[in-house]
């Protein structure tokens, strides 16, 4: 608890306009069953209530079947917030393991385990989304965050190699094995905490990131499919009628553009908290992998 | 994996096929033989240059890419130049003019942009300035019937202005990822000790950036394009479904409408190898410019 | 004189040209590929068909598939029936040419109708040409048919099928490679435009024929150009970038107002689209085991609002199904299931589907639950797929959504692997068309009878009506094989498939055709003083 507090007093106030952003996003997400006025696919009025513009009765206007876009934002923002933070989260966990292994397999294992992450580095994340997704249309929500957690972990794996192998060389770390403690035990004793706080910035920024690309995959018909519509979908449906009716994706778009925004500044401001030389552990002269979750 | 996904290719083609002609076409394109001997033939095809037919344009799938990749290849190096530009600019801008309100609104319209997914802010672009203001083209490479009988100035003309919309959808989007990179990259190299000293001599604040602070920050960036190819490329393909402009991604979307696997691979096969060259520039890039490796 | 005669025939122009000139440009939303006659499916390959080949004569504007009357005359300048109507011999016209110079000869024609019928070039034509037994060469230009059994359609089916294709560029390719072969290599035909280029994924160029025997077309070229999808061409219209855009969605139809460079023409069509329901289990061959059941598929018909869809979809465009055909063919004493939830509702409890907790109906363990296919290429599809399922809701039925691409659409629907499907019908406007669609016969590969309705009384009523000579009894065993198979309810007539063109303002069309309003492409016209940039280009080749 004394931790969050000392993080809170040291975080810059974007961002924490940015948690209460996203706490209040995340309250709303929440509680969407019983603030929206509306189920999500129910068709008001087909022909009475289509395609209205902004106005009392519905703040957010209707889509062509006649949909309260309000309500869809509301729950979209439950498939999108859901989707991102899960996909995340396997990204996390898989990169931590992946970078232990590394850190604290022998130099030939190391080799092999970051030459692979290089060569799945080259590969074009979107491209390669495409391809797998188009095949296996229309994707349960549980494969989307699959398939997006498990093409997210490079930067944490090397985050965390890097660490596990500077803890690797101190002395205690010698120290107590000679007195019998398991290797993985002190590895993890000793590399997550320090870890721990990269990791979660890194998460942090990567949480934009996928509800970025999950809205391009939805707006290209292969990402959330209803009655799961996330705010990407949204736009898919309403792309061809944006000329005419702005409120399709104007009020989708403000909702991601935002939550975006805010994880994108939390994670900036979380950075500042924390001891700037903790984050760069690699010598000066190798590649940085903090820079690509820029 | 191709073969995972329901249907087999020949089964698209629907009623023009009758089943022993679609028989026939299984057996001569192979489809007919076990999945391994299939996927030893495709990469012993692939060594050899042979990239499969495809169906849905009724070619040679090397062809098909060949006519597109140049496309790509252009918009997407006119865009990562001035992608380059822009950020490094606002980077540099940004850094020297820290604590201004100038530089924290340039912050805050970079953090934006960079937050916005590509497909939107195209969306939004094509919207602004073909549909509502209409003063480009609204998509295409060139115009549709004049292009081959205008004068070679008026065709440079013709090909800026369908260039225009999707450069800036993606110099916006991109630079505002390098803008980010480069001011992380100052950021670090700013408070470092040599700097600090350069301060404590009366170097004035820009000259300080510019001169000291930038050449250290530049190595990264060399670094950075390595990074920014799969990025753009991803980029790139959306943009290319949203303008149809006729490169590798616009043939990938409608490939795989139609099920047209070898189109498919072979242009993800081709992604991953630009993408893998342009590490490998970046690699040699780094290596030339940091003279602590040059040492060696 | 063949060539005033054949001016005479076809000149419509409703507005004199002057002299001919001018480009076409025709936007069409994603990739495309020309193919040969017999492989044209596709609204845009079709198009492009009809522009560079030719068939012997042109049905009538009013369609009629009886006998030969109002036939005009193409490639077989005239033909003369024999006495007993067993054959028919076409004199080629000797003026006819093909693109490559050389000239059109009988046994062309002959060559044409092999290729169609032979299985090996897997043609989708072969099925409709069944009645004809061959084609001899009697001299280098009269070809003769022989028929398999005189009918009053005999004439319509060879004549309006088969597009002449040239014997000395097709016959040096084997049957079975014809399908795969690079067709915009292979598009030499006889029309009056010919393929100047093809760029795949980005446009076909179609030039003017100038020494063409109908005489030169009116225009110098047509230009088919892709865009990313239908809001991409309707941009390129508004912009005045294109010029044609075929099947403009309604709610763009009122940008099209006097300050667009184009206008909004509606034409006829013979397409309607239903939602077709599988009487066939999808495994194993035994009944569907929701809509095996009549009570079923009558409680869907008249549990939806087609009305208020129709509205929802179209606006005041919509033209409101009445049944398996296009409302201009339509028997108005046919009469279909009305909307009546009350009923359908009754329907469904007398036939033993009692509501289940979550609002969802069962029956012997079975829930009501069925999924509806459609391909993601149709708008008004996708658009009516999503009303269906939150209307069929109120009646205790679940429904899931099936979106899949155009080409895996035609395959499931053609295997029979689907529970209910969006399905448009484009029939010709003949009887024996409807075969195709409704009985045992359609149901064979290459037919269009998805659903397999099978009801032996109305193929023989069908069957017997095609075969009469007599009119009076046709119309009538007509109006009760079709009362027959709509009490029946294979399918929920939704609509008529109405065709709204985007066309610019400076082309003069001709009257547009309901089988076809490309039809006189080659006679539409663009008044000198009218005519921008594009259109005074002229014949000259390109240097690209």
């Amino acid at each position: 608890m004394s931790l969050i507090a000392r993080w809170w007093r040291r975080l810059a106030p974007p961002g924490r306009w940015a948690t209460a952003v996203l706490l209040a996003l995340v309250a709303l997400a929440v509680l969407a069953p019983l603030i929206a006025r509306h189920a999500p696919e129910a068709q008001l009025d087909i022909v009475g209530l289509k395609s209205q513009a902004p106005d009392a009765a519905h703040p957010f206007g209707t889509d062509r079947y006649s949909r309260d876009v309000l309500s869809r934002v509301l729950h979209g923002a439950r498939v999108t917030l859901s989707v991102a933070t899960l996909a995340v989260l396997l990204s996390a966990v898989v990169g931590t393991l992946y970078g232990l292994a590394a850190g604290m397999a022998g130099r030939a294992v190391d080799a092999v385990l970051m030459r692979t992450l290089d060569a799945l580095l080259s590969i074009p994340r979107l491209l390669f989304m495409i391809a797998l997704l188009a095949m296996w249309s229309p994707v349960p929500v549980a494969g989307l965050v699959l398939l997006l957690g498990l093409t997210g972990w490079f930067d944490v794996a090397r985050l965390v190699r890097a660490e596990t192998l500077s803890v690797r060389e101190l002395d205690f770390v010698a120290a107590a094995r000679s007195l019998g403690a398991g290797r993985l035990r002190i590895m993890l004793r000793h590399v997550l905490p320090n870890v721990a706080v990269p990791v979660i910035v890194t998460t942090t920024l990567g949480v934009g990131n996928v509800i970025a690309l999950e809205a391009t995959l939805s707006f290209l018909g292969i990402g959330a499919q209803e009655p799961n519509a996330s705010w990407g979908t949204m736009f898919h449906e309403g792309v061809v009628d944006l000329s005419g009716m702005w409120w399709l994706a104007f009020f989708p778009g403000l909702a991601m553009v935002t939550t975006v925004v805010a994880f994108n500044v939390l994670g900036d401001a979380l950075r500042g908290v924390l001891d700037p030389r903790q984050l760069e552990r690699a010598s000066p002269g190798t590649r940085s992998a903090a820079g690509k979750t820029v | 994996m191709v073969h995972l996904a329901p249907g087999d290719p020949f089964g698209a083609e629907g009623s023009r096929l009758t089943p022993e002609l679609r028989e026939q076409l299984r057996v001569r394109f192979g489809y007919d033989r076990p999945l391994v001997e299939q996927y030893g033939r495709y990469v012993a095809n692939v060594a050899r240059g042979e990239l499969g037919f495809s169906h849905s344009l009724q070619m040679p799938v090397a062809t098909a890419l060949a006519t597109a990749i140049p496309r790509t290849l252009l918009l997407m190096g006119v865009a990562l130049a001035l992608s380059f530009g822009l950020g490094m600019w606002l980077g540099v801008f940004e850094a020297k003019r820290r604590g201004t309100a100038a530089a924290r609104a340039t912050n805050a319209i970079t953090i934006v942009l960079y937050s916005l997914p590509a497909f939107w802010l195209g969306l939004m672009i094509l919207l602004a300035f073909a549909y509502w203001i209409p003063i480009f083209p609204a998509g295409g490479m060139r115009d549709v019937a004049l292009a081959d009988y205008m004068t070679p100035g008026q065709a440079l003309l013709d090909r800026v202005k369908h260039l225009v919309l999707p450069v800036l959808t993606l110099v916006l989007w991109t630079g505002a990822y390098v803008a980010r990179y480069q001011r992380a990259a100052l950021a670090e190299v700013l408070p470092l000790d040599f700097i600090r000293t350069a301060r404590a001599k009366g170097v004035p604040a820009h000259a300080l950036v510019s001169r000291h602070a930038l050449r250290n920050a530049l190595l990264p960036m060399i670094t950075l394009a390595g990074y920014l190819f799969p990025y753009l490329l991803g980029g790139t393909v959306v943009i290319e479904r949203i303008y149809a402009w006729p490169g590798m991604g616009w043939l990938v979307t409608n490939a795989i409408g139609s099920r047209d696997y070898p189109l498919v691979i072979a242009a993800v096969l081709v992604g991953g190898i630009m993408v893998a060259l342009g590490n490998l520039l970046a690699d040699i890039g780094y290596g030339l410019a940091d003279p602590r490796i040059r040492a060696r | 004189m063949t060539a005033t005669l054949a001016a005479g025939c076809t000149d419509r122009s409703t507005g004199d040209g002057g002299d001919p000139g001018g480009t076409v440009i025709i936007a069409v939303p994603g990739t495309f590929t020309p193919a040969l006659p017999i492989y044209s499916v596709t609204a845009t390959t079709v198009n492009i068909t009809s522009q560079v080949y030719d068939r012997l004569a042109t049905a009538p504007e009013n369609l009629s598939s009886f006998g030969d009357a109002g036939f005009e005359p193409r490639l077989a300048r005239s033909w003369t029936w024999a006495p007993d109507s067993m054959s028919i011999a076409f004199h080629v016209n000797p003026d006819a040419r093909w693109h490559d110079g050389r000239p059109v000869r009988a046994s062309d024609v002959k060559f044409s109708f092999d290729v169609a019928r032979d299985p090996r070039s897997g043609s989708n034509i072969a099925p409709l040409i069944t009645n004809i037994d061959s084609i001899s060469v009697r001299d280098s230009l009269t070809a003769v048919a022989h028929f398999k059994s005189r009918s009053p359609e005999q004439f319509y089916d060879l004549v309006y099928q088969l597009y002449i294709v040239p014997e000395h560029v097709l016959g040096g390719v084997a049957r079975d490679q014809l399908t795969t072969a690079d067709a915009s290599k292979l598009l030499v035909g006889s029309g009056r435009f010919r393929l100047a280029r093809f760029e795949p994924g980005a446009r076909l160029e179609l030039v003017a024929d100038t020494a063409n025997y109908r005489g030169r077309a009116k225009l110098d070229r047509v230009i088919f150009t892709v865009a990313a999808d239908g809001g991409a061409a309707v941009a390129q219209i508004l912009s005045g970038q294109a010029d044609v855009f075929e099947f403009i969605p309604p709610d763009l139809v009122a940008r099209l107002d006097s300050n667009s460079p184009a206008r909004a023409v509606p034409f006829p069509g013979l397409a309607y689209a239903y939602l077709g329901m599988n009487q066939r289990a999808q495994r194993g061959s035994g009944p569907h085991p929701l809509f095996g059941d009549r009570a079923v598929r009558l409680a869907v018909s008249m549990a939806l609002d087609r009305e208020a869809m129709l509205r929802n979809v179209f606006d005041t465009l919509g033209v409101l199904g009445v049944g398996p055909y296009a409302r201009r063919l339509a028997d108005s004493a046919v009469t279909i299931p009305p909307f009546d939830r009350a009923r359908a509702t009754a329907l469904l409890d007398s036939a033993g589907w009692r509501a289940g907790p979550n609002g969802v109906r069962a029956k012997g363990g079975r829930a009501l639950a069925f999924s509806v296919m459609y391909p993601t290429s149709s708008k008004p599809r996708e658009r009516y797929a999503v009303l269906i399922q939150e209307q069929l809701r109120s009646i205790g039925a679940r429904v899931d959504l099936t979106a899949v691409d155009f080409p895996t659409f035609q395959r499931r629907q053609e295997a029979g692997e689907f529970d209910a499907a969006l399905i448009s019908a484009n029939p010709d406007a003949n009887l024996g068309g409807a075969r195709q669609y409704w009985t045992a016969g359609g149901m064979a590969r290459g037919g269009q009878n998805f659903v397999k309705y099978n009801n032996p009384r109305f193929d023989a009523l069908l069957d017997s009506a095609v075969a009469s000579f007599d009119g009076a009894r046709r119309r009538d065993q007509t109006r009760r094989a079709w009362q027959m198979l709509v009490d029946d309810a294979p399918g929920v007539w939704l609509y008529d498939l109405l065709f709204m063109n985007a066309v610019h303002r400076r082309i003069r069309t001709t009257d547009l055709r309901a089988d076809g309003w490309w039809a006189g492409l080659a006679d539409w016209t663009i008044p000198a003083d009218e005519r921008i940039d594009r259109d005074r280009v002229g014949l000259r080749p390109a240097q690209p």
